[in-house]
């Protein structure tokens, strides 16, 4: 099967762009504070402290920064940030004299995302607009890349991989959120799914 | 499948922090999951498959100190 890269952004920036315009319209999927807080352990303190106009537009599928939060100073990226629920929790880690970089390829998100920068005024996250498969940073810049419930959207996600190694200093850590497939479901049904999930 | 994807880029220390299943209805965020295409999935599996079709994971790994040249194939 071949992957018509171009049409599958397009429908996936559509998707998100709905989330971020609206975020309470009732989707089929879950979004939001409540959502990260009940089904994928967000401490409810931590995004208290979140303005609604973050964490409403929230669609990840776990929690990347469970694992363990940035340190003060540190350079983070974030694949696909959408609003920036997490790069967001990501910038007060790492505080005034560290770094966050929350790539997406969707114009709204990114929108969203700088209006969520000023009126939190959490300027060292920086939103750019790139893709998973080509980030827009240099080689060995960063020490964390944190990705939710993104790289199965992606045609090609061994350059995911890549470009994230790419990215990190030595000793950088990844920490990701993602769906896999289960190994039992039909085989025809499987063969499509499997382009599009890790 | 996803440690190896990841393994084969050049990381190391992979850990599988987490898992949950993911249902039918909550794949319908992603594009690829049309509406006809988890009509065939429904139809096809048992319904107490359809809470947990695929599996959100919590994946950790790190960069070695010394990487031995650029990243490879995946």
């Amino acid at each position: 099967m071949t992957v018509d890269t171009e049409r599958l952004r397009e429908e996936i920036s559509k998707v998100y762009s709905e989330v971020a315009c609206d975020p309470k319209k009732g989707y089929h999927f879950h979004t939001g504070a409540a959502y990260a807080i009940e089904r994928l352990g967000y401490a409810p303190e931590v995004l208290a402290v979140l303005p609604d106009a973050v964490t409403g537009p929230f669609a990840g599928v776990g929690n990347p920064l469970a694992m363990g939060m940035p340190r003060t100073g540190e350079t983070v990226v974030d694949i696909g940030a959408g609003s920036g629920m997490d790069a967001f929790l990501a910038g007060r880690a790492v505080g005034p004299r560290g770094r966050v970089v929350a790539v997406d390829m969707t114009e709204v998100m990114l929108e969203r995302g700088r209006d969520n920068v000023a009126l939190t005024g959490l300027h060292q996250i920086e939103f750019r607009k790139g893709w998973a498969e080509v980030l827009p940073m240099a080689d060995a810049s960063a020490d964390l890349v944190i990705s939710n419930g993104v790289i199965n959207l992606s045609p090609d996600k061994a350059q995911v991989f890549r470009e994230a190694f790419r990215v990190l200093k030595p000793g950088g850590r990844l920490q990701l959120a993602d769906i896999v497939v289960h190994k039992d479901i039909p085989p025809a049904a499987r063969e499509d799914i499997a382009i599009w999930t890790a | 499948v996803l440690a190896k994807k990841v393994s084969n880029v050049g990381f190391e220390a992979i850990e599988i922090a987490d898992r949950r299943p993911v249902g039918l209805d909550e794949l319908a965020r992603y594009p690829v999951f049309t509406e006809e295409l988890r009509q065939v999935l429904r139809e096809a599996l048992p319904e107490r498959r359809h809470a947990e079709l695929v599996w959100a994971v919590t994946l950790t790994a790190r960069k070695p100190e010394n990487p031995k040249g650029d990243a490879h194939d995946g």
